[in-house]
């Protein structure tokens, strides 16, 4: 009989337990820790909140963020003194390369995505997959390290609402109102019990503390509305005839200004012009859901907003200033939020000028038979090609009924697909996951991901035979 | 690019020998620069965090180059300070 949910969080929870008193142990030993966090904001969330716990503890310890595992990092950790590591957010998929370097040294890995390869003695896994849970939507790779500090010391819950963050940054509110759900509840319960998170039911704009409200509609592209997504002036328009009063004196004022009866009038109108647009891609329902608010953090800035916090990490770092986004999850505020905010306006120029060339009539986005090909191996940063990507799935500039896969070229010269696709494919029972895997791995690549988005690694030169093979990948479930 | 080479030496006084070694762990990653023409080279003695940065690149590289050294040192300061007041 399979296990039931209570005996799969037994089995999630045993590992996390063991590492804290495993930790606990480093600290009493006085052993130097080392830490490496992914870069992206799950990963940096999570970091921030094993560096708080490590710290409240004393602890000697160093973190770096890294991008992804690598033998270029377990040969410059092998080459070390032989001093534990934490891997968090990322190293569930490389076990048997770990073993290889690292098989003398004390290895605590806190990851939740797909693992591979096969554990070893000096090793503790914890990871929702390991029980049966869903690393997707159940817990991230920050709440993996949250329930670890939490083990470590009970006064860590303050730190649950970092774990809000890193999971509303690894998209785990796929869920109905967006509402984070499963093991990431208990977190958000932790939250609100110790007084550092609300949640309530609201607009969902994109920059509800920090943007005017026209720009935040503007930027708003979860449902995608025709005429005002990406239109700021339009947007504009359609407030002032509204009647809103969009500015406080000389300052503008943001959506989570706006009162009860405001935010019901605009999101009235907005039900009836997207109703009027006839638009199919558009349900006025998603413009609602769950708003997560870190209650301790100033108003109108990032970091109110659990989804806006999670965009400033993503921001920072897609511009390479992964530190700025680390110090942020470490409680650094003033002008390393300063700093960050800048990587924030540093990243948002960036893309628009990705999106610009992505979307001109120099056919940059080729359509073909089952989905449209971008190619930006000259054009688009790796670190952006994935957002571009989602942007323009999400947008109408394509047809949903193909995917988009998108090439971009690494430092390390290799080429990074991203492949996106409209949640409207799930009905034919596309898995772009599945497709990368498959074809990356005819090229001698390596590819993964979730259904409707998902990214593969492959060798240069190889892109069109990779290409080749994911057309009749395609063709087999949409043709 | 220019053959002259320029140099700057910075020296920063922190409260502790602990803190300005902490300083210059968190800032090292930034002294890896590709090319020969810019080179960081960071370093603490007891309470001070030295750097010296020497560059082929023209003025204009020496100082951005010093400006991100000296951000990075108040980023990794202001974190130390917060976790610090955490504890």
């Amino acid at each position: 009989m399979p296990p039931g949910r209570d005996e799969k969080l037994d089995i999630f929870f045993q590992p996390i337990h063991e590492a804290a008193s495993t930790i606990k142990s480093f600290i009493k030993k006085g052993l130097f820790i080392r830490v490496y966090c992914h870069h992206d904001a799950d990963g940096v969330s999570a970091g921030g909140i094993i560096g708080r716990a490590l710290g409240r503890l004393g602890a000697d310890f160093r973190i770096r963020v890294w991008k992804q595992m690598d033998d270029l990092l377990l040969k410059d950790l092998a080459s070390e003194s032989p001093s534990p590591c934490i891997f968090i957010d990322l190293g569930g998929g490389y076990l048997d390369i770990i073993q290889e370097y690292l098989k003398d040294v004390n290895v605590i890995i806190l990851d939740h995505h797909e693992p591979s390869g096969d554990p070893f003695p000096s090793l503790i896994h914890a990871n929702p997959h390991l029980s049966g849970l869903d690393g997707a939507r159940e817990v991230s790779g920050s709440g993996v390290s949250y329930f670890v500090a939490k083990s470590l010391d009970s006064k860590n819950v303050d730190l649950s609402c970092v774990a809000v963050v890193g999971a509303l940054g690894d998209l785990q509110d796929k869920n109905e109102e967006r509402e984070l759900k499963g093991i990431n509840a208990t977190i958000v319960r932790d939250g609100i019990d110790a007084n550092v998170l609300a949640v309530e039911k609201d607009l969902l704009f994109f920059g509800r503390e920090t943007r005017p409200i026209h720009r935040a509609l503007s930027l708003t592209t979860n449902p995608f509305i025709p005429g005002l997504s990406g239109h700021e002036d339009q947007c504009l328009g359609f407030l002032v005839n509204l009647g809103f009063q969009l500015k406080d004196g000389e300052r503008w004022r943001t959506l989570a200004e706006l009162s009860k009866d405001e935010k019901q009038l605009l999101f009235s109108k907005l039900v009836e012009y997207i109703v009027e647009s006839g638009s199919s891609n558009s349900s006025p329902l998603e413009l609602i859901g769950k708003v997560y608010t870190l209650i301790r953090e100033d108003k109108l800035t990032f970091l109110r907003d659990g989804r806006e916090f999670s965009s400033l990490l993503n921001a920072c770092s897609r511009t390479q200033k992964t530190g700025l986004a680390l110090a942020i999850c470490l409680g650094s505020r003033g002008s390393t939020l300063h700093e960050a905010e800048a990587a924030v306006e540093e990243y948002r120029r960036t893309l628009a000028k990705y999106l610009d060339w992505a979307a001109s009539d120099q056919g940059n986005v080729e359509e073909t038979d089952f989905c449209y090909i971008l190619r930006g191996e000259k054009v688009v940063d790796e670190r952006m090609i994935g957002s571009v990507s989602s942007i323009l799935v999400a947008s109408n500039i394509l047809n949903p009924s193909k995917p988009l896969i998108s090439i971009a070229l690494t430092e390390e010269g290799m080429i990074k697909v991203s492949a996106r696709a409209s949640t409207s494919l799930l009905e034919k029972g596309l898995n772009l996951g599945t497709i990368m895997q498959k074809a990356a791995e005819l090229v001698n690549g390596r590819g993964g991901g979730h259904d409707v988005a998902a990214g593969a690694l492959i060798p240069v030169g190889s892109e069109d035979p990779f290409l080749h093979e994911t057309m009749i990948l395609l063709k087999e479930v949409l043709g | 690019m220019t053959d002259r080479v320029q140099e700057a030496y910075v020296v920063i006084m922190c409260d502790g020998a602990g803190e300005a070694e902490s300083i210059v762990s968190a800032i090292s990653p930034d002294n890896i620069v590709p090319g020969d023409d810019l080179i960081v080279d960071t370093w603490n003695e007891d309470r001070e965090v030295r750097c010296v940065v020497s560059c082929r690149r023209g003025l204009r590289s020496l100082i951005s180059t010093l400006d991100d050294i000296l951000l990075s040192v108040k980023i990794a300061d202001n974190t130390l300070q917060s976790i610090q007041k955490d504890v």
